[in-house]
C-alpha cells in the first residue's frame, strides 16, 4: 500500500517536472516613434510546447489546441497567416518589424510525403480549416490562387516543393478576425499585455493594423523524434497621437497609452514567463517613467518587477513630431498599371536599391489566372541608364484556367542606388457568366508582389501594394432586355401570322349613312 | 444596408442573451458594414440613434461573409449538403429534435429576396427547402423571421409541417426603417425589428412569453405596413408555443428526492 502510494506520487512529481518544462509563454511590446506623432506599437506574443517522448499522452498545456491538433492532423511544419488592413508607407515610417502584405496572406510548408498530391489535398483542407477558425472566406477550391514558389525564400529552413502559398488581397480584417486571434493566448484578454485589446473599436481606429500568427515546428535532430512548437502572434498598430489626443501643437505631442487603447496593464499572465514592454524612445520622447533597465535610448520595463510596486502600467510620453526614421527601407517598390488598351494593359513594377551597395532581391509574383500573362513581353530595365537588364535567374510558370495562378520569380542584383523597372503585359481573361463575383464594378485584385532582400544572411521581405483591374464584364441586364425584344416579335410577327392562318375572312358590303345611323341608335 | 445588418446583428445578440452558443448559430452577413472604410465608427454596428449597444459587439463570430453569401451556400446549409472539409462552424448540425430559428433581412419583392445585388432566391425554392429539411428529418420545429418588402411572400408556398411564419409586410406592401443615425449618415434599423427587440428585451431564460406576443409585437400604428403570419403548418396554438422554444436555448432541470435503479448489467449481458 505504502509501495503503490510511493509510486503514485512519483509519477505525480514526474508529470509536474515535465509540465514546468514543456511549456513556455513569454509577451513583448515594442514601441517605436514614428515622424509626424505617428507612434508604432508591436506586440508580440511567443508560445512554445516541448513535445515530451516520454509521455504518450500529447497533453498541450497551455498550448492552443486547436493549432496543434490542426498542425498535427495535416502534417504542417510551418504555417503562416496574415491580415492587415491599411498600408505600410515604407517612405514615411521606415521598416515594420514584420512585413505583411494589405489584405491576408496564407503560406504553410508540409511535410514529405509520398506525393505532391496529398499535399495538396492537406493545404487545400487545411486552410479550410484556418478559415473557418478565424472566420475569413478563404476557399482556394473555387478561388484557385495557390502558388509554389521554386527559389524565393519565404521560410528559413525548409524544402521549398512542399511550401503552397496563397495571397487573398480582398480579404478584410475586422473583430471578427480577432477575436478567435484573441482566444489562442493563453491568458486571452483578461491579464497581461493583452488586456489593451479590449476595445476593438480603438484598435480598428488605427492607420495601419495587422495580425499575424507564425507556427514553427523545430526539430531538435535530424530524424526529429523530439521537437517543439513556436507559435508566435504578432499584432502591429500604427495610430496618430495628435488625432487621439485631440492636440495640436507645433513642436510635440503628448499621449499615454489610455488614450490609445482606452486601457491599461493592471495585470501580469500567470504562465507568462517573460512579460516586457521596450520604449524604443531614442531622443525622439522622452517619459517620466523609470524603467527597470535601459540599453542606450531604449527603456525596458520588465512587468513582472514593475506591477509588484504600481498597480497599473500606463506611461505617459512627449514626443517629438519631427524625427528622422531609424530604421529606412532598403528596397522602395512601386506597383501601377500602364498602357491599357481594350486587349491589354502592363503591369510595371518599380524597385529602387536605396543602399550604397549592391543588393540581392528575389521577386515572387503571382498573377490570378484570369489575366493572361505573356512572358515574351517581360522585360527589366536599368531605368537611369535606359538599357535592359539581365537578371541572374528566372523563373516562369504559366497558369492554367481555373486550376493555377501564373507565377513569375526573378533574382536580381540591384547596383547601389540603382532603378529597375519590370515589365509585363497581359491580357483580359473571360469569365463566364456565373464565375463573376456579386459586385463586378468593384474590379479584380492583382497580388502584390513579394521582394525578399538578403543581406549578411537576413532575410527582410516587402511587399508592393495590390492593383485592381476591371475585367470585360457582361451587361448582367441583358437577359431581362432579351426576353422583352424577343417576346415583342414574337408577339407581333408571329401573332400576326396566327391571326391570318386561324381566322375565317369574308367580304361584307360596306355600310351606307343611314344604315350606320341605324346601328348606332340600336346600341 | 447598413441597416439590414444592424437587424441581423441585434437578433443574434438577442439570441446569444438568452443562451444559444455561437456553435448553434449560423451568421451570414453580406457586406463588411463594421471595418468598411466609410463607417465613422469602426469595429461597429448601431441599431440605435442613441449609439448604447454596438451590437457587432467583441465576440461576434460571422460564419459566412462577403461573397461567401450565396443562394447556393444558404440552402446548403440548410439541408446539409456540404462538402466534408467544411468546418463546423459553417455547418448546420440540426437533427429530427432541434428547433430552429431563420431569421432574413434584406431587400425583397413579391416571391424573392435579394441576395448581394446579383442574385434571388425565390419562395417555392425556399418551400422545396423546407421540404427537404423535413425529410431529411432536419428539423422539429422551424420558426421562419422575415423582414424585407412584401415579406409575406416569402411564406406563402411553404407546405411542410411545424413551420411558423412571421413577415413584416403582407404582399403588395413595403416594410419600413426605423429611423436615421445623423451622424453616421444611414438608417439604422427597420421597423419591425425594431420593435421586435423591443419586445425581446422583455424575454429572459425563464420567461413565460408566447410566440402570440411576438407575432402581436407590431401593430400597424407601429409598424406601417401589416405584420403578417401563419399558424397553420403547425400543430398547438401560438399562445402555447414559448418564445424561448426558438430564441433561448432552456434546459429544464428537475431535482427528484428518489433513487433511481438503472438495469445497466442486464442491458449488457443481453449483447
Amino acid at each position: 500500500m505504502r509501495l503503490k502510494n510511493f509510486i503514485f506520487l512519483l509519477y505525480l512529481l514526474i508529470n509536474l517536472t515535465n509540465g514546468l518544462f514543456a511549456y513556455s509563454f513569454e509577451e513583448k511590446l515594442s514601441l517605436n516613434i514614428l515622424p509626424n506623432s505617428n507612434v508604432y506599437f508591436h506586440f508580440e506574443f511567443e508560445s512554445k510546447w516541448f513535445k515530451s517522448v516520454k509521455s504518450r499522452t500529447e497533453n498541450f498545456h497551455n498550448f492552443p489546441k486547436i493549432i496543434g491538433d490542426l498542425v498535427s492532423k495535416f502534417d504542417i511544419d510551418e504555417l503562416s497567416l496574415s491580415l492587415s488592413q491599411g498600408k505600410w508607407k515604407h517612405n514615411q515610417w521606415g521598416m515594420p518589424v514584420v512585413s505583411a502584405p494589405s489584405g491576408g496572406e496564407l503560406w504553410a510548408s508540409f511535410k514529405d510525403q509520398a506525393s505532391q498530391n496529398i499535399i495538396d489535398s492537406n493545404w487545400l483542407q487545411s486552410s479550410r480549416a484556418i478559415s473557418g477558425l478565424f472566420g475569413l472566406s478563404i476557399n482556394l477550391e473555387e478561388n484557385p490562387n495557390t502558388a509554389i514558389p521554386t527559389f524565393s525564400i519565404l521560410s528559413d529552413t525548409r524544402n521549398s516543393s512542399n511550401i503552397r502559398y496563397a495571397s487573398i488581397p480582398n480579404e478584410i480584417v475586422c473583430t471578427e478576425n480577432l477575436t478567435p486571434w484573441i482566444k489562442l493566448l493563453p491568458c486571452a484578454k483578461s491579464k497581461g499585455l493583452a488586456q489593451l485589446f479590449k476595445n476593438a473599436p480603438k484598435l480598428f481606429e488605427s492607420h495601419y493594423f495587422m495580425i499575424n500568427l507564425n507556427f514553427k515546428r523545430i526539430c531538435a535532430d535530424s530524424a526529429c523524434s523530439n521537437f517543439h512548437f513556436d507559435l508566435r502572434q504578432i499584432l502591429s498598430l500604427v495610430n496618430n497621437a495628435d488625432l487621439v489626443t485631440r492636440q495640436l501643437n507645433d513642436q510635440e505631442s503628448t499621449w499615454s497609452f489610455n488614450n490609445f487603447f482606452q486601457n491599461k496593464i493592471t495585470g501580469l499572465c500567470p504562465v507568462a514567463q517573460q512579460s516586457m514592454v521596450i520604449l524604443n524612445l531614442e531622443r525622439k520622447a522622452k517619459t517620466t517613467l523609470i524603467p527597470t533597465s535601459k540599453s542606450g535610448e531604449s527603456y525596458s520595463y520588465n512587468l513582472k518587477e514593475f506591477l509588484k510596486t504600481s498597480k497599473e502600467f500606463n506611461p505617459t510620453i512627449v514626443q517629438q513630431r519631427q524625427v528622422e526614421l531609424s530604421r529606412a527601407s532598403p528596397i522602395s517598390i512601386h506597383r501601377f498599371i500602364t498602357d491599357k488598351n481594350e486587349i491589354n494593359f502592363g503591369i510595371k513594377t518599380v524597385i529602387k536599391n536605396e543602399n550604397n551597395e549592391e543588393t540581392s532581391v528575389i521577386y515572387f509574383d503571382t498573377i490570378p489566372w484570369y489575366f493572361r500573362v505573356y512572358v515574351s513581353s517581360l522585360r527589366v530595365k536599368d531605368v537611369e541608364r535606359n538599357l535592359d537588364f539581365k537578371p541572374e535567374l528566372i523563373s516562369f510558370k504559366p497558369g492554367l484556367d481555373r486550376q493555377k495562378p501564373h507565377q513569375i520569380e526573378i533574382k536580381l542584383n540591384l547596383r547601389p542606388r540603382g532603378v529597375y523597372s519590370i515589365y509585363l503585359r497581359a491580357d483580359f481573361g473571360y469569365l463566364k457568366w456565373d464565375e463573376f463575383p456579386p459586385d463586378v464594378n468593384h474590379g479584380f485584385y492583382i497580388n502584390p508582389v513579394l521582394v525578399t532582400i538578403n543581406q549578411n544572411g537576413q532575410n527582410t521581405k516587402i511587399y508592393s501594394e495590390p492593383l485592381l483591374m476591371n475585367l470585360p464584364t457582361p451587361d448582367f441586364s441583358m437577359p431581362y432586355n432579351v426576353i422583352c425584344l424577343t417576346c415583342t416579335v414574337i408577339a407581333i410577327g408571329f401573332g400576326s401570322l396566327h391571326n391570318f392562318t386561324t381566322r375565317k375572312f369574308k367580304f361584307i358590303q360596306p355600310k351606307t349613312l343611314i344604315e350606320k345611323i341605324k346601328t348606332f341608335f340600336k346600341k | 444596408n447598413y441597416r439590414h445588418a444592424a437587424n441581423v446583428l441585434s437578433i443574434y445578440r438577442s439570441v446569444k442573451r438568452l443562451g444559444i452558443p455561437d456553435s448553434h448559430i449560423i451568421l451570414m452577413l453580406s457586406d463588411d458594414m463594421a471595418c468598411n472604410p466609410r463607417n465613422p465608427r469602426p469595429a461597429t454596428v448601431f441599431n440605435n440613434e442613441n449609439e448604447n449597444i454596438n451590437v457587432y459587439g467583441d465576440d461576434v463570430e460571422v460564419d459566412y461573409r462577403g461573397n461567401e453569401v450565396t443562394v447556393k451556400n444558404f440552402i446548403r446549409v440548410l439541408t446539409g449538403r456540404l462538402p466534408e472539409a467544411t468546418p463546423h462552424s459553417k455547418k448546420m448540425m440540426s437533427d429530427e429534435t432541434s428547433n430552429i430559428l431563420i431569421y432574413m433581412s434584406g431587400h425583397g419583392g413579391e416571391g424573392f429576396l435579394k441576395f448581394q445585388d446579383s442574385e434571388e432566391i425565390s419562395d417555392i425554392e425556399l418551400a422545396d427547402v423546407m421540404e427537404q429539411m423535413w425529410q431529411k428529418r432536419r428539423y422539429n420545429q422551424i420558426l421562419f423571421m422575415v423582414d424585407s418588402c412584401q415579406a409575406e411572400s416569402m411564406f406563402l408556398k411553404f407546405y411542410s409541417p411545424n413551420i411558423l411564419a412571421v413577415a413584416s409586410s403582407k404582399v403588395g406592401e413595403d416594410s419600413l426603417s426605423h429611423h436615421m443615425d445623423h451622424s453616421i449618415g444611414v438608417y439604422v434599423i427597420d421597423r419591425f425589428t425594431y420593435y421586435a427587440l423591443e419586445f425581446l428585451e422583455t424575454v429572459d431564460q425563464n420567461s413565460k412569453k408566447t410566440i402570440q406576443e411576438l407575432f402581436k409585437c407590431c401593430p400597424k400604428h407601429k409598424c406601417i405596413s401589416t405584420v403578417t403570419y401563419r399558424t397553420d403548418l403547425f400543430p398547438r396554438p401560438i399562445n402555447q408555443v414559448l418564445v424561448t422554444e426558438f430564441f433561448g436555448n432552456v434546459r429544464n432541470i428537475s431535482w427528484t428526492p428518489d433513487l433511481i435503479e438503472f438495469s445497466f448489467f442486464d442491458s449488457f449481458k443481453t449483447n
